[in-house]
C-alpha cells in the first residue's frame, strides 16, 4: 500500500537502530507529513525541553503520496522542536530525498540522542549505518554532498554545512545543493546532536491498488488541473515572478521593511532572473520545474527564489543581480536560511545607520554583505553577533521597534501594512513568522479582497492553514493550487478508502490545533501572537501603500476573531470542548 | 488609440506567446474586462491587473497611450 507501515528509529547515543510499525491510528489522525510528524514529537518529547540536547528528536516524514505518480509528490518533512523560537517546528524539503526513503521500506526515520563524535547515517534498504564524519566536518554542504557521492555512489543526501555545526537559529538542512528545510533552525538540531548527514538509497517500490485505474487518473488529473493557467507560473517564471507583484502593490519589503517598494526592484525581478538563466529543474514527480538554475559573473546557483530576492535583495538595498545570486550560493553552502539572514544583515544595516550600534555594514553596501554569510555561520567578527538573529540582536544591542521578527523567527517577503490578513498568518503560524502556512498576500494584494481591513481576515487565514495542514501532511508541494476535493479524489485512489474533502478539513484543523497544543505546553499564548511594533507605529510612504500601516487595534481585532473561530478563548488557549470534538 | 498589452507568466498563450506588445484598439471605449474577453483570457486565470504601474479595478476604462499589464494567479510562494 501507499504506506509502507516501518518507521526506522536510530539512537545517536547508543549507536542502535531499530525498527517499528507506523502507527495506523495516528496516520488515519494525520495522514503524514507535517501532522504525523508533529504527532510523534508530542507524545515523545517532554515540554521544556532543550531544542539542542540529546532529548530533542529530530523527525523525518514522509506521506501516503510520496514516492508515486501523484503530481508535486517530492516533499519531505523535517520536524523537531525550534532552537529559533522554542516551538513545534516542521519543514518541508524538496528534490528526491523522500521518495528514494519510501524505495528504501520507510515512511519516517526519527533521530534521537547526540553522537560522542561527528558521524552520518547511511540508509541502503535493510541496511542501517553510522559511519564517521570526521572528514566531513567544517565543510559546506556542498562539498559535504559531492564527497558522499564520491564515497557511496548513487545516493540522495541531507546535509548540513557550518551554520549547522555552530548551532546557529538560522541553519537549514540542504539537499541536492540548492534544496533547503530552511527555517527555525532544523540544521543547529542535526548540528547539536554531531549529525552531518543521512544519505539513502532504495531499491524497493510502493504497491498502487489498481496501477492502470490510478495512472490513467494521475496523467488526466496532472493535464487538467496541474499544468493550467493557476500554476504554469512556476514553469514560465518561478517565485521570481513575485518581485513585480509585490513591487506594484507595495508589499515588497525595502530596507528592514521601512518601505514596501524598491527603486532597484527591475534588477532583482523575474525578468532579470531570466536573463541569466541556464536550464530549469525540477524535484520528483513534478511537472512544473518551478527552479531556475542561473549563472552570472564568477557565481551561479538554483535560484535566487523570491524570499532570497526580497529579503537579501531589496530589504538589504541590494538591487544587483549578481550579488544576490552569489550571497545565496554562499547561504545554501554554509546552510543559513536566506529569510533570516537577509533579515539579520537587514536588522544589522539599519542599527548601524541609526547610529544604535556600528555593525560596520550599511545599506546596499554589497562588499560587505558579501562577507555576511561566512561571517555569520562561523561566528567570526561581527558575525558573531549577527548569528544571534534578529531577536536576539535587539534584546543584547537595542532596536526592538524594528526587530522583525515573530516568536523568534524573522519575517518573510510580504509587508502586512498592504496585506493585513499577512500579519494574522505571521502571528499565527504554529513556527514564529512563516508564510507557508497561510499566505493570504495571494489574495489580498494580488486579488481582490481588501487589504486594508480587518473584517473577514480570521476566516480567511484559518482556512487556507487547515487545507495547508492537510497538504503538507499528504504531502504536496505548496506550488499546486490543489482544492480538498481533489486530494480527497486522489487519496481515495491510492489508499483504497473512501476520503471526503470534510474528512481532511478536520485532518488538517487537527493537526493545526495540536501544534498550537504543543506551543501552549511549552508556555505560549497571547502574549506571544505579536507582530512588530513598526508596522503598527510606521506608515509607509511609497507605492500603492503609501500612508498605510496596520493599527495595533485592527491586528488585536482579527486575533480575537480568531482566536473565537478556532474555538480557543481569549487568550488564545484550546478549550477542552474543541479538544474533545478534534479527538485530541 | 493604441495601448501596450503585457500578458505576464503563463498568459502570454492568450496571445500566441508574445508576452509584452504593442496593439491598436477602435475608438469605442474599453474596459480591462473586455480587453480581457477580446483575448479570450478567463478572468479565473488573473490575480490582478495593473494600468501604467498601478493596481485597477477591472472595469477600469482604457485610455489611448496606456501599457495594461495583466498578472496570472500564483500559488505558494
Amino acid at each position: 500500500m501507499a504506506y509502507m507501515d516501518k518507521i526506522l528509529r536510530v539512537n545517536l547515543t547508543t549507536g542502535n537502530s531499530t525498527t517499528e510499525p507506523l502507527n495506523k491510528e495516528w496516520a488515519r489522525e494525520y495522514l503524514g507529513g507535517k501532522g504525523l510528524s508533529i504527532k510523534y514529537l508530542y507524545e515523545e518529547l517532554k515540554p521544556g525541553v532543550d531544542p539542542l540536547s540529546a532529548d530533542n528528536k529530530l523527525v523525518l516524514m514522509t506521506g501516503p503520496i510520496t514516492g508515486t505518480l501523484v503530481p508535486n509528490s517530492g516533499k519531505l518533512a523535517i520536524a523537531a522542536k525550534s532552537p529559533a523560537t522554542g516551538t513545534i517546528l516542521d519543514c518541508s524539503i524538496g528534490g528526491h530525498f523522500a521518495p528514494e526513503l519510501k524505495f528504501a521500506g520507510y515512511d519516517a526515520v526519527i533521530i534521537e540522542g547526540k553522537a560522542d563524535k561527528p558521524v552520518y547515517l547511511y540508509i541502503e534498504d535493510d541496511k542501517i549505518e553510522l559511519r564517521s564524519a570526521a572528514a566531513l566536518w567544517g565543510k559546506g554542504a556542498h562539498e559535504t554532498e559531492h564527497l558522499l557521492y564520491d564515497e557511496l555512489g548513487d545516493v540522495i543526501t541531507l546535509a548540513i554545512g557550518q551554520a549547522g555545526e555552530n548551532l546557529l537559529s538560522m541553519a537549514c538542512i540542504s539537499s541536492e545543493l540548492y534544496r533547503q528545510a530552511g527555517r527555525g533552525g532544523i540544521g543547529a538540531v542535526m548540528g547539536s546532536k554531531n549529525l552531518k548527514a543521512i544519505s539513502v538509497r532504495g531499491s524497493g517500490g510502493i504497491k498502487i491498488p489498481d496501477i492502470r485505474k490510478f495512472s490513467a487518473a494521475m496523467n488526466k488529473i496532472k493535464r487538467e488541473d496541474t499544468m493550467t493557467d493557476d500554476n504554469m507560473w512556476a514553469y514560465t517564471d518561478g517565485t521570481p515572478m513575485i518581485v513585480d507583484l509585490s513591487q506594484s502593490t507595495g508589499i515588497l519589503p525595502t530596507r528592514n521593511f521601512q518601505e514596501g517598494t524598491f527603486d532597484g526592484y527591475k534588477a532583482i525581478n523575474s525578468d532579470a532572473v531570466k536573463r541569466v538563466l541556464k536550464a530549469k529543474k525540477a524535484c520528483f514527480a513534478c511537472p512544473l520545474a518551478c527552479s531556475n538554475y542561473v549563472k552570472m559573473g564568477k557565481t551561479e546557483v538554483e535560484g535566487p527564489e523570491y524570499e532570497t530576492l526580497a529579503l537579501c535583495g531589496s530589504n538589504c538595498g541590494i538591487g544587483d543581480m549578481e550579488a544576490v545570486i552569489e550571497f545565496n550560493r554562499l547561504c545554501d553552502d554554509h546552510c543559513l536560511d536566506t529569510i533570516s539572514a537577509g533579515n539579520t544583515v537587514a536588522f544589522a544595516m539599519e542599527m548601524t545607520e541609526k547610529g544604535i550600534h556600528d555593525f560596520g555594514i550599511r545599506f546596499g553596501d554589497v562588499e560587505k554583505y558579501l562577507t555576511m554569510p561566512t561571517l555569520i555561520s562561523t561566528r567570526k567578527g561581527v558575525g558573531a553577533d549577527l548569528a544571534l538573529g534578529v531577536k536576539k540582536m535587539a534584546e543584547k544591542f537595542g532596536g526592538g521597534d524594528f526587530a522583525m521578527e515573530v516568536k523568534g523567527l524573522e519575517i518573510p517577503g510580504y509587508e502586512p501594512r498592504g496585506s493585513w490578513a499577512m500579519g494574522l498568518a505571521y502571528g499565527t503560524a504554529d513556527r514564529g513568522a512563516c508564510h507557508m502556512r497561510a499566505w493570504p498576500a495571494a489574495v489580498e494584494a494580488f486579488g481582490d479582497i481588501d487589504p486594508f481591513t480587518s473584517e473577514g481576515k480570521a476566516e480567511l487565514v484559518i482556512g487556507m492553514q487547515d487545507s495547508n495542514s492537510v497538504k503538507f501532511s499528504a504531502i504536496w508541494c505548496d506550488f499546486w493550487a490543489i482544492s480538498t476535493e481533489r486530494m480527497a479524489e486522489i487519496l481515495t485512489l491510492l489508499l483504497g478508502r473512501e476520503f471526503t474533502a470534510a474528512e481532511l478539513t478536520i485532518i488538517g484543523e487537527r493537526t493545526y490545533n495540536l501544534a498550537h497544543l504543543f506551543n501552549e505546553r511549552e508556555g505560549f499564548d497571547r502574549k506571544d501572537d505579536y507582530l512588530p511594533a513598526r508596522f503598527h507605529n510606521e506608515k509607509l510612504t511609497t507605492g500603492f501603500t503609501s500612508g498605510k500601516s496596520l493599527p495595533k487595534e485592527e491586528y488585536e481585532k482579527m486575533l480575537s476573531d480568531y482566536y473565537q473561530l478556532r474555538g480557543w478563548d481569549e487568550n488564545g488557549k484550546v478549550t477542552a470542548e474543541k479538544k474533545r470534538a478534534l479527538n485530541l | 488609440m493604441e495601448i501596450t498589452l503585457q500578458l505576464k507568466g503563463p498568459l502570454k498563450k492568450y496571445a500566441d506567446e508574445t508576452e509584452l506588445f504593442r496593439l491598436e484598439l477602435d475608438g469605442n471605449e474599453l474596459t480591462v474586462t473586455e480587453l480581457l474577453q477580446r483575448f479570450e483570457v478567463p478572468a479565473s486565470s488573473v490575480s490582478f491587473v495593473q494600468v501604467n504601474g498601478i493596481k485597477i479595478e477591472l472595469d477600469h476604462p482604457i485610455k489611448g497611450g496606456d501599457k495594461i499589464t495583466v498578472n496570472p494567479r500564483v500559488a505558494g510562494g
